[in-house]
């Protein structure tokens, strides 16, 4: 043991002392005067109140006769009337969403970037022509290159050929009237 | 008695407030100093107000009574750095006994306010809980959960306090 500690020992209270101070049991008789010393400062700490400490029980009890007569804040029909808000906005979110309109429904799914249902047919990062939902947030070039936008757009319609064969009422009447042109033509000769 | 009290009884209240207002008052003078009064007013006043809403014995009612006090004093040094309150030096001020003093008038009379006192000036978290341990009588989990520490460091703080006034005490017993 060095000096110091040797020094520091009788100051220092061990375990079994602590435990007896902090219960405020008595030390044993050959405990060190400092140790001593302690024990009765606890013991004078922990005295009963004094007179100068209990001149306010009037006060308290006064007090607390004033706080418990008042009523509650919150009374029993206030309590009722924040339940029956609480359940006319819950059923008014309910209704609201049960009658969304479909567009909406069929929104819903693009900014996560899943084809809606009436989307048939799957697309591969073509550049969309057309079936792109348009949005306000989607407006602008630049969001043509987004994947998120991508997986929704259809496959471009192929550009027309010119040389193609027309198709539809118009061109079945323009062929009728090129037939009876070329009969008549034929006929005269 | 505390089920009394939580019934509305003002005698009951009353014994109880008898009771834990002496510890308490010790315990806020440790903390707030001067104004241990005003703190402990504003505690038993939420102390009236939340009685009826509580559930447990004496030991957990003193816990709850410190722990209220504790949120008390700490809301009240959050107010005044946000509001510092400049005060200039009197003469009063200044003829304050230090702590040796303080350690030679609780040597000389040992009455509990020169041992409060004393125990005043050991670092804040030592004394915070050798008070709850040795005045308000609270077990080591308690003044754990009251201080946010744990059990372990509460038992380190309370024996270095310890040791720290028995230092004190000896050197008053080596210059005396």
């Amino acid at each position: 043991m060095s000096i110091l500690s040797r020094l520091r020992a009788p100051r220092s209270p061990d375990d079994a002392c602590a435990r007896a101070l902090f219960a405020g049991r008595r030390l044993p008789p050959g405990a060190p005067a400092s140790q001593q010393a302690l024990a009765r400062l606890l013991e004078a700490a922990a005295a009963p109140g004094t007179a100068r400490e209990l001149t306010g029980e009037v006060a308290a009890a006064a007090a607390f006769v004033q706080v418990t007569s008042q009523p509650r804040r919150r009374s029993r029909t206030g309590r009722m009337l924040a339940a029956a808000a609480c359940a006319v906005a819950v059923a008014g979110i309910a209704v609201y969403a049960s009658v969304l309109p479909s567009p909406h429904h069929k929104i819903v799914p693009v900014p996560f970037g899943v084809p809606a249902a009436h989307h048939a047919q799957p697309s591969f990062g073509v550049p969309a022509t057309r079936g792109t939902t348009h949005l306000p947030f989607r407006a602008g070039a630049a969001n043509h290159t987004a994947p998120a936008q991508v997986a929704t757009r259809v496959p471009p319609r192929p550009p027309r050929r010119e040389h193609a064969r027309p198709k539809g009422r118009a061109a079945w009447k323009a062929r009728w009237a090129a037939g009876q042109a070329a009969a008549l033509h034929g006929g005269g000769r | 008695m505390l089920r009394a009290a939580a019934a509305g009884e003002e005698a009951a209240f009353a014994r109880l407030w008898r009771d834990t207002h002496p510890p308490l008052l010790r315990y806020l003078r440790v903390l707030a100093g001067d104004r241990a009064e005003d703190v402990a007013g504003e505690v038993w006043l939420e102390v009236a107000r939340g009685l009826a809403r509580f559930k447990g014995g004496e030991l957990e009612f003193r816990s709850w009574l410190h722990t209220l006090a504790r949120r008390r004093v700490i809301d009240m040094h959050r107010r005044e750095t946000r509001r510092p309150v400049r005060l200039t030096a009197s003469a009063g001020e200044l003829d304050r006994p230090a702590a040796d003093d303080t350690a030679a008038a609780a040597l000389d009379n040992m009455s509990t306010e020169a041992a409060i006192a004393l125990i005043a000036t050991l670092p804040r978290d030592q004394a915070e809980v050798i008070v709850l341990r040795v005045i308000a009588g609270l077990d080591v989990g308690q003044v754990a959960r009251i201080v946010g520490k744990r059990p372990g460091a509460v038992r380190v703080a309370a024996h270095r306090g310890l040791r720290s006034l028995a230092a004190r005490l000896g050197q008053q017993h080596v210059t005396q």
